[in-house]
């Protein structure tokens, strides 16, 4: 038998995508919020100055909720002198579009026409957050048509997202995936999810309209300034599911949303990059879809909701990303637990190729040390190749 | 809910947290400082001190009226509207014609408010 030579991080994930066996099983790290940045600033793992210093001089981004600098001192000792061994070999940075005012409220809302309000609470530790879509009426939508001109995406962002991909592969040997919203969120997030099931059934071509313009506008202009930069791994956000199922009828994803994303896709695969799509909830049901459209990875996948074997099995075209429970393992089992839990995980969904485990979504409350246990454990069990 | 800060203030609050946090805060904001922001329709004021890598963030409850931000005591202090204060360098110049957007030691706010927002 051939012994597989130790790949870097990029070659490692690609292999994956590609549907192809890695050196190990690689691991994938989709940010965290202010609330874990407290955590882990608070326990024995947290940056030193020595640690700063490198990462400044480096020019890593601290930004939040994608924690490239926390991610760095996850790395081996020969990578950063002052890291915690648990390699992350892929993380996330997206980006969001500007501002715009309207006549019918005095809130400034977000280019999807969404509302939203950054809360300080007691404890001291601020939050971001998406409060609900503004354009609720047709004569609402109709107007935010009109600001056309201010929605379009600043390339200067895109061109520092190439900066930060750059650096994190280059000094820490990290990929960074990047992306923009998907089209379904984009819609809902401004009209909201009534008014698109009401659309759908009642004015087809006004959703369709509004879906196309958002396309025209903003998508399509921000999905060429990213491929610009050439990026290796493009992963979209756009959530679908919830516990149970979709959040829409399928009819109505596979018309309005499931055309879009192909376009996406098709603008990461003509660029030589993968594409991935991140979306919580029980997505099951458009697994097909995704292999139809040629998605190269599925990210998020809360394994209660999904079932993860049969999704290996019957879509091995598609790598799955993430799965592993943060909403209550990664919150309460203790350290040992974590470690013997993605031991028998990677035994099962990573056998053949095809898995980069990590925690579904952005940390939040969880202890800074099953995240570590986390990722020291995917990195020491996922040599089964 | 119960909220310490909301809006604009939060949004400044939370850059300012995320500095402190990794411990940047005093390498940006070398200076000891202290001003005002006042988004009218947002109110509270509140009064940001920043002082040897830590920052406070309190509430000015007693501001009622945009002349009375005048009384605080403050290195400089900015009051507008929401809308105008997300407008961009455009907005404010047409918010300080119309009178609803006020500022002190202009220089030394633009350079805080900069520095925050990136």
């Amino acid at each position: 038998m051939t012994k597989v030579q130790k790949m870097s991080a990029l070659e490692r994930i690609i292999t994956v995508l590609d549907g192809k066996i890695p050196d190990r099983v690689p691991s994938f790290i989709l940010g965290g919020d202010c609330d874990f940045v407290y955590r882990f600033m608070n326990s024995p793992y947290k940056l030193t100055e020595e640690d700063m210093k490198q990462l400044e001089d480096d020019k890593v981004s601290f930004m939040i909720p994608f924690i490239h600098a926390i991610v760095a001192k996850f790395s081996p000792s020969d990578i950063f002198s002052g890291g915690l061994d648990a390699k992350i070999d892929m993380c996330w940075s997206t980006m969001g579009g500007g501002f715009i005012q309207v006549s019918f409220t005095e809130q400034v809302l977000l280019n999807t026409g969404a509302t939203f309000d950054v809360v300080v609470k007691e404890d001291g530790i601020p939050h971001n957050w998406f409060t609900g879509p503004a354009l609720l009426k047709k004569e609402y939508i109709e107007e935010y048509w009109e600001k056309e001109k201010e929605l379009k995406p600043n390339p200067a962002t895109f061109r520092n997202l190439s900066k930060i991909r750059k650096t994190m592969l280059e000094k820490y040997d990290i990929v960074v995936s990047q992306g923009i919203a998907g089209p379904f969120e984009n819609c809902v997030f401004g009209i909201g999810h009534a008014n698109f099931a009401r659309f759908a059934r009642k004015e087809p071509s006004f959703l369709q309209q509004h879906i196309d313009f958002q396309w025209e506008t903003f998508e399509e202009p921000s999905l060429k300034l990213l491929m610009n930069q050439k990026p290796d791994v493009v992963m979209c956000g756009d959530d679908y599911g919830f516990n149970a199922g979709l959040q829409m009828n399928v009819k109505n994803w596979r018309k309005f949303i499931k055309p879009k994303l192909a376009e996406y896709v098709k603008y990461a695969h003509d660029a030589d990059a993968k594409f991935v799509i991140h979306s919580c909830g029980n997505i099951g049901e458009i697994f097909p879809d995704f292999v139809e459209i040629g998605i190269d990875g599925v990210e998020s996948l809360k394994p209660k909701n999904n079932e993860l074997r049969m999704y290996r099995e019957k879509y091995p075209e598609i790598a799955l990303i993430g799965a592993v429970d943060d909403s209550e393992m990664l919150k309460y089992e203790s350290p040992e637990f974590i470690r013997n839990y993605i031991r028998e995980d990677i035994q099962i969904l990573g056998k053949k190729g095809g898995y980069i485990p990590g925690p579904t979504n952005f940390l939040l409350d969880q202890p800074p040390e099953n995240i570590v246990a986390l990722f020291k454990g995917i990195q020491d069990y996922g040599k089964i190749y | 809910m119960c909220a310490k800060f909301r809006g604009i203030p939060a949004i400044i609050y939370s850059s300012l947290w995320r500095r402190q946090i990794f411990g940047k805060l005093e390498k940006d904001f070398p200076e000891k400082t202290k001003f005002a922001v006042y988004i009218t329709d947002q109110p509270p004021a509140v009064l940001i001190k920043i002082n040897n890598g830590n920052f406070e963030m309190e509430k000015l409850e007693e501001v009622k009226e945009i002349s009375e931000i005048e009384n605080i005591d403050c290195d400089g202090y900015f009051v507008a509207p929401q809308s105008y204060a997300f407008g961009g360098p455009v907005a404010l110049q047409k918010g300080i014609k119309e009178g609803k957007v006020k500022m002190k030691n202009e220089a030394i706010i633009f350079s805080i408010l900069l520095r925050i927002m990136t």
